[in-house]
């Protein structure tokens, strides 16, 4: 029992992660109708910007602000430099480059850092319980950041007038630039605040898994797309929610098997949720059948 | 139903978030006819086309077509039991000539598949020699002869339609589904149109029409289908529709008056 | 000498592999992230297959000496089963993004699965012992087995060339292409899209392994460092230079691309202690090559052809005849990746 109280914890833990870096992904997906498959770089940048703010500065907070803005200015450039040039082209074509994209950086990375894994350890201090759960102080920040960024998010989207154009320009961008709304603006500053989030998540996988390579982001992609996938592409709030039943899930299911397996087991959440909810757990719409 | 009827929709729901795109949508299409179906933009006519093609599920309601129930179908399927329809905007394919395009509307499914494919016996040649034959025999009527090995993708929006009815006389469907046939064409065209409806029906086809032009509605269509706001609210022939109070203020008024 | 044989063998290889994903990426349209997956089962599945028993500590499934051609004749059949079950899961959304998402998942499961469970092939140190395959049985010497290798690879991609050639042209292509255009009005005429697109799925499996059963002819031995799920991005690479939908471009591209990254790569100098930096931008180079083409140049350099109707009755104009049917297919470029004949509004 004590166990399993703790594979829950540390649940948590997983899915505060994932749901940064879902709801990054989900944003993307929602303004700009692309899979960003170079969406795990930009966490692999916020962890090199966060590892190398660290090593010189020795301060935690300034690592986890330059993770952040460099994934800001990685999201932005993404859009800029990549999505916006392919807007009106077939998803696939957009899908394709932005998997180009992903190898193109991985491989400056390489080529500028080696392909070597770096370790990246902050004082995590001692585990505390909390009610039935453990958590150390690091852990405790991890869950406790994601919530704030979550209930900002929240109002960011719900409250303002970014947030309002935002959801219009995701619900249909010919609509919204009718309506008298900078589409193009409000999509680049949505991969702005997007790359914020995984930039900021980047440094927050990498000190919570204590190590990195360029790959590292790449890695978490399949996990990210399946909680975006359970939560419904596009849906932020879903997403959340999603990131929590996937990393909960991924933690169980790790902790009483070999943990590489991680993978398979987030491919199978996803093939079952393809199969079954394509549209996502919470989304109840209408099927469009065709043969 | 009798068996002069060659469509008989009933009581066809469909909501979307919430929203009742179609409420209890129930109408009749006779054999060898057309019939327009008209209405307000948001009526649900497109939404209804959806639903009896296959393209969309409903929540609940039938459509039977020739004695089957094309509601849980698919697209393809319910097409090959001869109701083919048509799209908003000429979907043609566009890296194909427009030879292919109409090819690929003939029943020739068997010649299609993957091992006839790799090996191609002479019979299978000699029948796409004789399907070739009869696609240019299409063309020619619908003035698509000079441009049979053009890219569909470089046509003009007329001649898309154009393509598009070849392509369709091509099926010879029983019951022909006409999303907005006018949409994007001009005046001129609009004749060319109207005489491919016409030869659609003369072939033996009964013709359903979604259209917005009310003149072409009211010269080519012996029954008219009102709907408004997902429902069925009138159904007879256009001049009696005229005095329909109903009708009048959901739609021909509003048209008619502008 | 040897080292132009060893890059030509390869090459050919590696365009078989490209014309089985111009398959489901040129002609139906969908991108199969999974691709390279499928060449990798097959190569496994070939090695294990011929090698015998392994010898602990390695240890690997399977492990019969069957004659070669058998084993690769096997490794498609399995390699054809997995990409069913991963074509039905896949096609089923019938939306492109799912397509891409399922199947990069799955390379990236088999990847992760073969690494970590070593029972199934030998783990992260692989399989290894394929030495020269029907090399003795033929009675052919180590010094012009070679020569045979690249006979056999290069008789094999002529083979499925002309097979993808007729393919491409007949019904079967043509509604492939449709597919690929339009797929609302495919099923509207009566064609089913997710079974088109399955069959085209599967033959480009199927080639997959084929092309993997070569290639472990070739390398003797298959492991993790042999290959990534971002393989398939230097064939797309390939297939993008060359012009998707077109044979003969997309052997002319992965020829193109790959002897030119062999070359240039050679042409590198070494950056001391840093061994990694050479191969890393050979694939940055191939990331911008795509993204660049895929910008640019989406039709490639020999853009596909169009087959045009021979018949009698052509009252078009006469550039038809003479300029479209006479002209071989090499020197039939540029010019026809411009819609001919009247323009759109």
């Amino acid at each position: 029992m004590h166990r399993l109280l703790l594979d829950i914890g540390y649940g948590f833990v997983t899915a505060a992660i994932l749901s940064l870096s879902a709801v990054a992904f989900t944003l993307e997906y929602a303004v700009s109708r692309v899979a960003n498959l170079a969406h795990g770089e930009i966490l692999t940048i916020g962890a090199y910007t966060a590892y190398l703010v660290q090593n010189s500065t020795h301060n935690v907070l300034l690592a986890a602000v330059s993770a952040a803005i460099a994934g800001g200015v990685a999201g932005y450039a993404t859009n800029v430099l990549l999505i916006e040039r392919f807007a009106g082209r077939a998803a696939v074509i957009t899908l394709i480059a932005s998997l180009g994209l992903s190898l193109v950086l991985q491989n400056i990375l390489v080529m500028i850092f080696g392909a070597a894994t770096k370790a990246y350890t902050i004082t995590q201090g001692a585990p505390h319980s909390y009610g039935p759960f453990q958590f150390t102080h690091a852990e405790l920040l991890v869950i406790l950041s994601a919530v704030v960024i979550a209930v900002l998010l929240f109002l960011l989207l719900q409250q303002t007038k970014f947030g309002k154009a935002v959801r219009a320009v995701a619900e249909n961008r010919d609509l919204a630039r009718a309506s008298g709304i900078h589409a193009k603006r409000v999509i680049a500053q949505t991969w702005l605040l997007a790359g914020v989030v995984a930039g900021f998540a980047g440094f927050v996988l990498a000190e919570n898994v204590g190590a990195f390579s360029p790959s590292f982001g790449n890695g978490f992609l399949l996990i990210t797309i399946t909680a975006t996938v359970a939560g419904g592409l596009g849906r932020p709030y879903g997403t959340l929610i999603g990131a929590l039943l996937v990393g909960m899930a991924l933690e169980l299911a790790g902790a009483y098997t070999n943990s590489s397996y991680e993978l398979a087991f987030a491919f199978a959440i996803l093939v079952l949720l393809l199969l079954v909810r394509p549209n996502g757990l919470l989304v109840r719409g209408s099927r469009t059948v065709a043969a | 139903m009798s068996d002069r009827d060659a469509l008989v929709v009933k009581g066809m729901h469909i909501s979307f978030g919430g929203v009742r795109a179609v409420n209890d949508c129930s109408f009749t299409v006779p054999a060898s006819s057309a019939v327009g179906l008209i209405g307000p933009n948001g009526a649900g006519k497109s939404t209804v086309i959806d639903l009896i093609s296959g393209f969309k599920e409903p929540d609940s309601g039938s459509a039977v077509f020739e004695g089957r129930e094309l509601v849980g179908m698919k697209a393809h399927a319910i097409s090959r039991l001869g109701l083919v329809r048509s799209f908003q905007s000429p979907r043609e394919w566009g890296s194909l000539t427009v030879m292919d395009n109409v090819l690929l509307g003939l029943k020739a499914f068997g010649r299609e598949t993957l091992a006839g494919g790799l090996f191609a016996s002479r019979r299978d040649r000699r029948r796409e020699d004789a399907d070739r034959a009869h696609v240019r025999e299409l063309l020619e009527s619908f003035n698509l002869m000079p441009l049979k090995n053009d890219r569909a993708s470089s046509l003009s929006g007329g001649q898309k339609r154009l393509l598009e009815f070849a392509r369709i006389a091509a099926a010879t469907p029983k019951l022909v589904i006409l999303d907005e046939p006018m949409g994007g064409v001009n005046p001129v065209l609009g004749d060319r149109i109207g005489q491919a409806v016409r030869s659609l029906v003369d072939r033996g086809s009964s013709v359903l029409i979604v259209e917005h032009n009310l003149k072409f509605i009211e010269d080519f269509c012996e029954l008219v289908v009102v709907m408004d706001q997902g429902a069925v609210i009138a159904e007879g022939p256009y001049d009696s529709l005229r005095n329909n109070e109903q009708v009048v203020t959901a739609y021909l008024g509003e048209v008619e008056n502008a | 000498m040897i080292y132009w044989t060893t890059i030509l063998t390869e090459a050919c290889i590696f365009a078989i592999m490209a014309l089985g994903l111009n398959v489901v990426w040129g002609m139906s349209g969908d991108f199969d992230l999974g691709y390279y997956g499928y060449v990798a089962l097959g190569a496994y599945l070939t090695i294990v297959l011929t090698v015998g028993k392994p010898l602990p500590p390695v240890e690997f499934i399977l492990g019969y000496t069957l004659p070669y051609p058998l084993a690769v004749l096997i490794a498609i059949i399995v390699v054809l089963i997995i990409a069913t079950l991963v074509g039905l899961v896949a096609l089923r959304g019938l939306r492109a993004i799912y397509f891409a998402l399922t199947t990069l998942g799955a390379v990236s499961v088999l990847y992760v699965v073969v690494q970590t469970y070593t029972p199934l092939f030998n783990g992260f140190n692989g399989v290894s012992g394929l030495f020269d395959p029907l090399g003795s049985t033929l009675g052919i010497g180590y010094d012009k087995y070679r020569y045979f290798l690249l006979a056999v690879c290069a008789g094999i991609l002529l083979i499925v060339a002309i097979f993808m050639e007729r393919l491409s042209r007949s019904g079967f292509g043509r509604l492939l292409r449709a597919v690929r255009d339009e797929e609302d009005a495919v099923a509207a005429f009566g064609r089913s899209v997710y079974k088109t697109k399955l069959k085209a799925y599967l033959v480009g499996a199927g080639v997959a392994g084929l092309s993997g059963g070569l290639f472990a002819a070739f390398l003797g031995s298959f492991n993790p460092s042999a290959w990534t799920p971002a393989e398939v991005l230097t064939l797309a690479a390939g297939v993008l230079v060359g012009g998707r939908g077109n044979v003969k471009g997309v052997i002319l591209g992965v020829f193109v691309v790959y002897i030119g990254f062999v070359e240039l790569t050679r042409s590198l100098p070494e950056v001391t202690g840093h061994p990694e930096f050479a191969p890393a931008l050979r694939q940055v180079l191939i990331g911008l090559l795509i993204v660049l083409f895929l910008r640019f140049r989406p039709q490639g350099l020999i853009p596909e052809r169009l087959s045009p109707d021979r018949g009698d009755g052509d009252r078009g104009p006469g550039r038809a005849r003479g300029a479209l049917f006479k002209r071989p297919d090499w020197a039939a470029p540029r010019r026809q990746a411009v819609p001919q004949g009247v323009s759109g509004e």
